[in-house]
């Protein structure tokens, strides 16, 4: 991230004067306690991917795609310098290894 | 709506603030934990009335939080505030604000806007002529949205020309108005790095002062935890006619000053 | 929460399904009894009943909205700037309540009886519920701004809520004269989308550069800084010139007072401006329903438990969409939509008598500063330490050529499209 201060503590966001963007952070690690169920990680998806209307647009349906090409095209958007995109790229990064083989299996399981 | 069974309410409220606030209970209270506050208080007792504070519960972003500041007092010269301390423990500086106050002000009433750099408990703290201390806290949630995360610009400005709003005119009988003030003013932190990695020197204005015909009415210093740009509004109760002179002063000496004439109801 | 009779009542008769989901499977929630009642059909509280019904097909939803026709703000600015048409902002209700076997009831909530868990409709009726979803926008505070009340919006008009009032707004832009000036006030956060105001904008602007390219837009605002406001700025000099000019709080952009009939706005230093046009974006709150239902704190939004956007005040209700405390998300359409997703989740779980799943919510707001020019901010979001946190998000970037910009443009127009048609239409 842009350090932008040296403070003893950890204290060293709004108090310096012009804030960092929070994005532009190494993105926080994903460990949360629990798992976060497949379908409220596919809901998330549905925001921009929901099928059918997705068809014919500029934006790809997931439903019924093959899980190891979802899978590559995923980690292709996380890797650093990978596709870019107009969002995906940014949202991407907060999913881990686990999760994004979920969502693959996921859409490659579903009716296209 | 009716509700019936308001314990189970108060219970959710209960277990609502314990989990917005920032110091465990356990924790002593902020004006027993901070060195600058007991120092400040020496050795008084803050009484937690006639004093409210206005802060959102809520901030989405801690550059610019607006702070409103209400001590009931008559401001008379037996029966007045003197002084008043703004303390926001959070920060790496406690030091927010400091006034002092003259009678001829008529009301302690206060808005200005504050930097916030984590979620904390916001004190504020009013010395009576008597030597009583009042207080009041409130705890802020800063959560920082991307959304509305500021663009990173080097401030390199001078200060601005001041901004000054004066009623015109005042009300008689020493009926108090508002005044408002405003200057540009990076009020660079010392915090902060710039696109070298080199720490951006600190620069602020120290003081600011407001004079009645020539007589300081009101006296502020100003740390690195007031916003850029830094806001302050306050009330006036001028007995007659008379001239309105805000000064502020920054660390490298600079110095700006508006001049208002001041305009009493026949 | 074992004084919850529902739950008791529901831990019994769903003995069964609760043993076959003891082994971690996945959840069958079919079986899962209890009404659930929703209030707004926007994107928070539309998108929340098909979600419920797509987890559980079988459940009791009932949807409450008064409107038959559903006119989204997003896109809204696309109206005043030429570039949709306004019927392109309607979306009904017919898809929910045929296919998808929710019950909508055209009607106003006015109240909540929280003892007895009933909605109070305008026209007398009662609708019990075991959880209720609130869903209901904003109401303006019409007593924040001096000078600024319902009358003064018909002259004056806000269009934060699409509908009439974004029709008004229309009409007075194209009654204007050429080198009108068209006054915009924007409040302080928090408020309805964020980067909203700074869109229309640029579309107000795009209209004027064709039709009154003499004219000027003024934005007057309580703030110093806005979303994507590098990304703004300079879409707005490279598309308009110097048409627009944002004025911020400390360059005196506060409008403490305004004046319907001169069409007037006075600021924080007394400067006084006089519009041909003017649009007032009045600070605002939760819906008036939350406030019926006591939910709302202090700063008249609600404040909610974060992995389930629950009322941290009244047990049973959830409110989700723009009259949540959400911060650090936004007040979006897409936040609305991503909040109905988990709050449903987590509903069917309160019923079932289960813990809520983990949650996480994703946000992408595009903005439009002009037909082929499309500005965007993204973030995901989790709980960490028991609150709302952003994971991982970005916006668009400052050099970028034009081939971003449009790509960003028709994915604005995409992502509309999608989401309209995944809330209420096929």
């Amino acid at each position: 991230m842009r350090k932008m201060v040296s403070f003893p503590s950890r204290r060293r966001r709004v108090f310096a004067a012009v804030l960092a963007t929070p994005f532009l952070s190494t993105v926080m690690s994903v460990a949360a306690a629990d798992p976060v169920p497949v379908t409220t990680l596919a809901y998330g998806c549905m925001g921009c991917h929901a099928a059918p209307a997705a068809e014919g647009s500029g934006i790809r349906t997931l439903a019924g795609r093959d899980a190891d090409d979802l899978l590559a095209a995923m980690k292709e958007y996380r890797a650093p310098g990978g596709t870019a995109s107009t969002s995906m790229h940014r949202v991407i990064g907060g999913y881990s290894d686990v999760e994004l083989q979920a969502l693959a299996d996921h859409f490659a399981g579903q009716e296209p | 709506m009716r509700v019936r069974a308001r314990g189970w309410l108060c219970l959710f409220l209960a277990c609502g603030l314990a989990g917005w606030s920032c110091a465990a209970p356990a924790d002593p209270p902020v004006w027993k934990a901070v060195p600058e506050v007991r120092d400040w208080l020496n050795g008084a007792e803050p009484q937690f009335e006639h004093l409210h504070l206005d802060l959102p519960l809520v901030s989405e972003e801690g550059m610019s939080v607006p702070l409103a500041i209400d001590v009931t007092s008559a401001m008379t010269p037996d029966d007045s505030i003197v002084a008043i301390r703004v303390f926001a423990a959070g920060n790496p500086q406690p030091e927010v604000l400091d006034l002092t106050l003259d009678p001829r002000l008529g009301r302690a009433v206060f808005e200005t806007r504050i930097r916030l750099d984590e979620s904390q408990t916001v004190l504020v703290l009013a010395r009576h002529s008597d030597g009583r201390v009042f207080a009041a806290e409130q705890a802020v949630r800063v959560a920082n949205s991307g959304c509305l995360a500021r663009s990173e610009e080097a401030f390199d400005a001078p200060m601005g020309e001041p901004r000054v709003a004066v009623p015109d005119p005042f009300p008689a009988d020493r009926g108090h108005g508002e005044v408002r003030s405003l200057i540009l003013h990076p009020m660079e932190t010392g915090f902060r790095e710039g696109p070298d990695g080199e720490p951006l020197p600190r620069r602020i204005i120290e003081d600011f002062s407001v004079s009645l015909d020539g007589e300081i009415v009101l006296a502020a210093r100003f740390h690195a935890a007031m916003s850029a740009n830094p806001y302050l509004a306050f009330r006036l109760a001028p007995e007659q006619d008379g001239e309105l002179v805000l000064r502020w002063l920054d660390e490298t000496g600079e110095e700006r000053s508006a001049t208002r004439t001041v305009r009493v109801v026949d | 929460m074992s004084a919850d009779p529902v739950r008791r009542r529901l831990l019994g008769a769903l003995g069964a399904s609760i043993g076959l989901t003891a082994a971690g499977l996945p959840i069958q929630l079919s079986a899962a009894g209890g009404r659930v009642v929703i209030v707004g059909g926007g994107f928070g509280g539309a998108a929340a009943a098909r979600a419920l019904r797509q987890l559980s097909p079988g459940l009791d939803v009932t949807l409450i909205e008064p409107s038959a026709v559903f006119r989204t703000c997003p896109f809204s600015n696309l109206y005043l700037g030429g570039l949709r048409d306004y019927g392109s902002l309607g979306h009904h209700y017919g898809y929910l309540q045929g296919p998808h076997g929710i019950r909508v009831v055209r009607a106003t909530a006015v109240d909540v009886d929280v003892e007895r868990r009933r909605v109070h409709l305008h026209d007398g009726g009662r609708v019990p519920y075991d959880r209720l979803i609130l869903s209901p926008g904003i109401d303006m505070r019409w007593d924040a701004l001096e000078g600024y009340d319902e009358a003064a919006a018909q002259r004056l008009p806000h269009a934060w809520k699409a509908g009439a009032q974004t029709r008004l707004l229309h009409r007075q832009l194209r009654a204007m004269d050429d080198g009108g000036l068209f006054v915009m006030v924007i409040p302080d956060n928090p408020y309805r989308c964020p980067p909203g105001p700074y869109e229309r904008a640029a579309m107000v602007a795009h209209y004027c550069k064709r039709h009154k390219p003499k004219s000027k837009i003024l934005l007057l605002d309580a703030k110093d800084g806005f979303s994507k406001q590098a990304l703004f700025e300079q879409g707005w000099r490279d598309v308009y010139g110097d048409m627009i000019e944002w004025v911020g709080f400390s360059a005196d952009g506060q409008v403490l007072r305004v004046d319907a009939d001169e069409r007037l706005a006075e600021t924080a230093f007394g400067e006084r401006h006089r519009a041909a046009v003017m649009n007032v974006i009045p600070p605002q709150q939760a819906g008036r329903i939350a406030r019926q239902a006591r939910v709302t704190d202090s700063s008249g939004w609600v404040p909610v438990k974060p992995e389930t956007f629950e009322s941290r005040q009244v047990p049973g209700i959830y409110v989700i969409g723009d009259a949540a405390v959400a911060a650090p998300m936004p007040k979006s359409a897409f936040c609305a939509h991503a909040q109905a997703g988990v709050t449903a989740a987590a509903v069917l779980a309160s019923l079932a008598n289960r813990p809520p799943p983990s949650p996480v919510w994703l946000n992408t707001c595009y903005s439009l500063i002009a037909p082929d020019y499309g500005i965007s901010i993204s973030g995901q979001y989790r709980l960490r330490d028991n609150a709302i946190a952003e994971v991982t998000g970005g916006i668009s970037p400052l050099e970028a050529g034009p081939g971003l910009r449009q790509r960003e443009a028709d994915h604005a127009r995409d992502w509309y499209h999608v989401m309209t048609t995944a809330i209420w239409g096929a």
